[in-house]
């Protein structure tokens, strides 16, 4: 029997690309689309749902965790089987869904993660962010024995025991990366790398941007890193 | 310790236990946020009558004057303070976050929503669905970026 499959969207104010993200994904993805917007200003809800997308909207704006948390739950309730969340802003190609659905239901993960790093050519960042990611994939291995290449990566496939497990207290909603990654494989979830292409923002927004957020995100992760090992497995 | 001192903190004292009484009574505190603050009230006038208390709790710590101790105990009451409500300011965030998450989901399910336009497409050829409200109104708390970096 074929799983109940949806593709999850978190966005705020993507406007400008809603509609060929959601126009991408229907390529590879025949199934439902839900776009979780985050109390944007714009027509990013009205966009999506002219595009044939179901539409999540919060009343107002709490951020990139709380809106993939709110795709967490609304898969759960309308009782899907795997997820894909894929970030709104066109950086994710979407052909890769039908792979990162594949290793989840072959039973070959629970979670599998798309690096942008493990893809042919792979993929480049500034020195800054590069020194994070180093920093954060030598971490997770200290911690979880993994190698995992791209703890930043929003690109991911859930089945429904992992999504499910997501959705409740413990999810840190502030920046949910290479912590997520720690709590999920200290829960006895398996994780696997599926080499994905990602293309940089095309309008230079991103979450880590300027030295005081990437400083308070590693004090963030490092907090919620330190306290989820403190955690009863 | 002066007389002049004696009244002006029993005068302190019964000033706040009056007003936090007030807010309480008045429906403007709860009484769970009111403890707090009756007992400094208390605990002054403690002091302020029974000095030599005061005296052996400075000795106690280790302090020189007695005035070192008040101060002492207002700053570490101040941080309790701060500590509560840093705990009950995250408690209501969660509480805020569940209930926003909740309220999008059911608007999503198709219950009444402050939006005219049907949440999926699907929707909007189900008969039975009352007109919703239109507000058009969005309280922006703060701006978070909802794209990161892959």
């Amino acid at each position: 029997m074929q799983s109940r499959r949806c593709v999850i969207i978190p966005g705020y104010n993507e406007a400008n690309n809603i509609r060929s993200v959601i126009a991408d994904i229907r390529r590879y993805h025949p199934g439902d689309i839900a776009v979780i917007d985050d109390g944007s200003g714009d027509a990013t809800s009205s966009l999506a749902r002219e595009a044939g997308a179901c539409v999540i909207r919060h009343p107002f704006n709490m951020g990139y965790g709380v809106a993939l948390q709110t795709g967490y739950k609304y898969a759960v309730q309308k009782g899907y089987d795997t997820l894909v969340q894929i970030d709104g802003d066109g950086q994710h190609s979407a052909r890769f869904i039908p792979e990162l659905f594949r290793a989840v239901e072959a039973g070959e993960c629970d979670v599998a993660i798309g690096s942008r790093f493990q893809a042919a050519g792979g993929y480049r960042f500034g020195p800054l962010k590069t020194a994070g990611v180093c920093l954060f994939r030598q971490l997770i291995r200290l911690i979880t024995g993994e190698r995992i290449t791209d703890p930043t990566s929003g690109y991911q496939c859930l089945n429904r025991r992992a999504f499910g497990f997501l959705t409740g207290d413990l999810f840190p909603c502030d920046y949910p990366d290479a912590n997520v990654i720690i709590m999920l494989h200290r829960a006895g979830f398996t994780i696997r790398e599926i080499p994905v292409e990602m293309v940089p923002n095309r309008e230079g927004r991103s979450m880590h941007r300027g030295v005081l957020t990437i400083g308070y995100y590693c004090f963030t992760m490092f907090l919620s890193i330190f306290v989820t090992v403190l955690r009863k497995r | 310790m002066t007389l002049q001192q004696k009244v002006f903190a029993i005068l302190a004292s019964i000033t706040i236990f009056v007003v936090i009484i007030g807010l309480v009574k008045n429906r403007k505190m709860k009484e769970e946020y009111s403890w707090l603050w009756l007992l400094t009230g208390a605990v002054m006038i403690v002091l302020v009558l029974w000095y030599d208390l005061l005296v052996m709790l400075t000795h106690l710590i280790g302090a020189v004057q007695p005035t070192t101790t008040v101060f002492l105990f207002a700053i570490l009451f101040l941080v309790c303070l701060s500590l509560h409500f840093a705990i009950k300011i995250s408690l209501l965030t969660d509480r805020v976050k569940n209930l926003s998450q909740k309220l999008s989901l059911l608007e999503a399910e198709g219950r009444p929503a402050p939006d005219p336009q049907p949440l999926c497409p699907a929707d909007a050829a189900r008969p039975g669905d009352s007109p919703r409200q239109t507000t058009g109104e969005r309280t922006e708390v703060r701006s978070k970026g909802t794209t990161t970096d892959g």
